[in-house]
C-alpha cells in the first residue's frame, strides 16, 4: 500500500449507471487482488473532505492497467465520473483482505458470484482473475432497471447469468431478483464456495441462503470509511464471533458471511 | 530557526503532531507518513479495559468535514502496553498517551499502569469526547468536576499532564483555568463539536448513534477562537487543533496563540499534511524573520474593542 499520482487513461460509460476509469498501475507495487479497494482522493464542487474507497474492478497485468467502478451518486462519484482522460488521479492502496481464494484444479465445482448493483465491479475483477487460472465460474448478476444492466466483456468461460427487477429486458435476462438465480443455481448445482458484493439487504439475505444449505460465502462489505487504513475505527462491521466489530478497510472488506452480525447492520 | 516547543520538563522537536483518534498506534500510517518527522503523536484514547466501540455506522460525511461516533474503541491499558507501545517507543517521537475513562479512577488506572513504560512523553487528558454517555465530556464540561480529576492524577506523575477540551462549552476559559489551578502543564483545544446529520429520505440520523462529533476544514474558526481565548486566560502552552487542512490553518492557530497544533482529520485526505504545515510554518516564519514559535503570538497585530 502507498499514496500515487497516475493520469487518468479511460473514462467508459458501462451502462446508464456505471462508468469505468482505468489507470496505470506503479510497476513497482504489488498487483491488487479481487476483494480488495483503493481510496481515491477527490477534488469536487461542491467539495468533499473525505477519500472514497472504491473496490478494483479489474486489473491487466499485462498492460499493468487498473479500473475502478463508479456509481454516481453523489458530488464525490460524480465528480470521479466527470475526469477527463490525462487528469490525475491521487490513490491510495491497494488495501484489504482480498477474496479468500485457493488454487484447486481438482474441484470441478463452481465458484458463484454473486453481484448486484454496483456489486458487480469487483466480481468482474474475480471472474477474470479466476477465469485465469482455469478455475470454473458462474456469475449471477442483478439489476433494479434494464438500463443499469452494463456492457461488459467477460472473459470467455464464464456461465453468466443476469436478472432485472423491470421490463422490458432483453432476451435472456430473468424478471425478478438476483436471488432467485441463486436459488435456483444451489437446486440444480453445487458451488465450490460464493462470493458476493451488493447491497446489504441483498448480502444478507444470500448470506442466509448460502448457511442454510452449508456453502461458504464470503461477502464484500462496502462501508463508509475515514482513514481507510486501520487506525480511525470508523468503518466497524459487526461480527458474532466475540470480537464485536471489525474494520472494513483493514480485517475487510470481504468477511466470512457466518461471522457478520447482520442485525447490527443498520439497513 | 528553532521550532522546539517545551512543556513542563519536556520537548517536542517541532510543533506539528497529529491528534488523537485520527492516527491509531501509528503503525497504520508507517507506509504513508514518514513518522520520524512528527512533533509529536498523540495515540488513539486508552482506557483501562479494551472498548468494542459504538453501534455502526460510525461515520458521516458534511459540508467540508466529517461526524464519527467511534465511541473509544481501543485496545485496552495492557495491549497498549504489550503490543503498541514497542512500535511507538522505536520510534523516537514523542508519544502523547490520551487517556479516557468513565470514572475518576479509569484515568488515574492509566497513568499509574504507564508510568513504569519508559519514552511515554506525557498524557492527554481527554475530558472531551461528545460520543459516549459517561466520562468524557461529563468531567469536561463542569470546571469543579475537571479541577478535581486533574487534582487527582497531577501527583501520579511528573510527565506533562495536557488536558483537551471540548468546545461544546459556555465558557472555556473557565474550563482551562480550572485545569491549569488543579496542576495541567498544557491544555489542547478543540475536541470534536457535537453534530448531527439527518437522511432525507430514509428520515433517521445518518449515525447509528444520532449525535456524533464534528471535525474536519468546517470547524477551522471554532477552534482558532478557542486557542485564542485559551491562551489569554491561562499561562500555559495552548495547543491548537480543529479544522487543520493546510500550513496557512496551522499559522493561524499560532498566531492565536498555539504554541503547537495537532492534525486531525484532514489527515485522512492528506497524509502529506504533516510534513507540507511543518514545512510552510518554517518558510512562513523565516519571511516574517521569526525565530521560535513564541513569535507568531507576539505577532498578532490586533487588540480587542469593545
Amino acid at each position: 500500500m502507498r499514496r500515487f499520482f497516475v493520469p487518468l487513461l479511460t473514462s467508459r460509460v458501462v451502462s446508464e449507471s456505471y462508468t469505468e476509469l482505468r489507470f496505470p498501475w506503479p510497476g513497482d507495487l504489488r498487483r491488487p487482488l479481487p476483494g480488495q479497494f483503493l481510496s481515491l482522493g477527490v477534488n469536487s464542487s461542491p467539495p468533499v473532505f473525505l477519500r472514497r474507497p472504491f473496490s478494483l474492478s479489474g486489473f491487466d497485468g499485462s498492460r499493468n492497467e487498473a479500473a475502478v467502478m463508479v456509481l454516481p451518486r453523489g458530488p464525490a462519484s460524480e465528480a470521479l465520473c466527470r475526469l477527463r482522460p490525462g487528469e490525475m488521479l491521487d490513490i491510495i492502496g491497494p488495501r484489504g483482505f482480498p477474496f479468500p481464494y485457493h488454487h484447486n484444479t481438482h474441484d470441478p465445482r463452481p465458484i458463484v458470484l454473486v453481484g448486484g448493483g454496483i456489486g458487480v465491479g469487483p466480481l468482474q475483477f474475480a471472474a477474470q482473475y479466476l477465469l485465469e487460472r482455469h478455475e470454473p465460474v458462474v456469475l449471477l448478476l442483478g439489476f433494479r432497471e434494464p438500463a443499469m444492466i452494463p456492457a461488459l466483456e467477460f472473459p470467455q468461460g464464464a456461465r453468466v447469468r443476469l436478472a432485472c427487477e423491470k421490463a422490458p429486458l432483453p432476451e435472456g435476462v430473468h424478471l425478478g431478483k438476483v436471488l432467485d438465480l441463486a436459488e435456483d443455481f444451489f437446486d440444480r448445482e453445487e458451488p465450490r464456495e460464493v462470493w458476493t458484493c451488493g447491497p446489504p439487504g441483498m448480502l444478507h439475505r444470500l448470506a442466509s441462503l448460502c448457511l442454510a444449505r452449508g456453502i461458504a460465502c464470503s461477502v464484500l462489505m462496502e462501508e463508509m470509511m475515514g482513514c481507510a487504513v486501520g487506525a480511525c475505527m470508523g468503518c466497524a462491521v459487526p461480527v458474532n464471533d466475540g470480537r464485536g466489530y471489525l474494520r472494513a478497510c483493514t480485517e475487510g472488506p470481504v468477511f466470512d458471511a457466518a461471522i457478520v452480525d447482520w442485525e447490527g447492520l443498520w439497513t | 530557526m528553532d521550532l522546539s516547543v517545551r512543556i513542563r520538563n519536556s520537548v517536542f522537536p517541532n510543533p506539528v503532531g497529529v491528534a488523537s483518534g485520527v492516527f491509531g498506534y501509528a503503525k497504520e500510517y508507517e507506509l504513508l507518513v514518514p513518522l520520524q518527522q512528527l512533533g509529536a503523536i498523540y495515540t488513539k484514547a486508552i482506557t483501562p479495559k479494551p472498548r468494542a466501540g459504538n453501534p455502526a455506522p460510525r461515520l458521516a460525511e458534511t459540508r467540508w468535514g466529517m461526524l464519527n461516533s467511534i465511541g473509544l474503541a481501543n485496545v485496552g491499558l495492557s495491549a497498549f502496553r504489550s503490543q503498541k507501545l514497542p512500535f511507538l517507543r522505536s520510534l523516537g517521537v514523542p508519544v502523547v498517551v490520551n487517556v479516557a475513562g468513565s470514572v475518576e479512577e479509569d484515568y488515574a488506572e492509566v497513568i499509574r499502569g504507564l508510568e513504569s513504560e519508559a519514552d511515554v512523553w506525557g498524557y492527554e487528558v481527554n475530558v472531551s469526547c461528545p460520543n459516549v454517555r459517561h466520562g468524557g465530556q461529563s468531567f469536561g464540561s463542569r470546571p469543579e468536576v475537571l479541577h478535581d480529576l486533574i487534582r487527582l492524577l497531577r501527583p501520579l506523575t511528573d510527565r506533562p499532564l495536557v488536558v483537551k477540551l471540548s468546545p461544546n462549552t459556555a465558557d472555556i476559559a473557565e474550563l482551562g483555568r480550572a485545569a491549569v489551578a488543579a496542576g495541567a502543564d498544557a491544555l489542547s483545544a478543540i475536541n470534536t463539536l457535537k453534530g448531527m446529520v439527518i437522511d432525507i429520505h430514509k428520515k433517521r440520523p445518518k449515525v447509528r448513534r444520532g449525535i456524533a462529533g464534528f471535525s474536519g476544514p468546517a470547524v477551522l474558526p471554532v477552534g482558532v477562537a478557542a486557542v485564542y481565548t485559551l491562551s489569554r486566560a491561562v499561562p500555559v502552552p495552548v495547543i491548537g487543533l480543529g479544522g487543520i487542512a493546510g500550513w496557512e490553518d496551522a499559522v493561524q492557530y499560532l498566531l492565536a496563540g498555539a504554541s503547537a497544533i495537532q492534525v486531525g482529520s484532514a489527515l485522512f485526505r492528506d497524509p502529506d499534511l504533516p510534513v507540507s504545515i511543518l514545512k510552510g510554518i518554517r518558510t512562513y516564519a523565516e519571511h516574517q524573520g521569526f525565530t521560535q514559535v513564541g513569535d507568531f503570538a507576539a505577532a498578532l497585530k490586533w487588540e480587542e474593542v469593545g
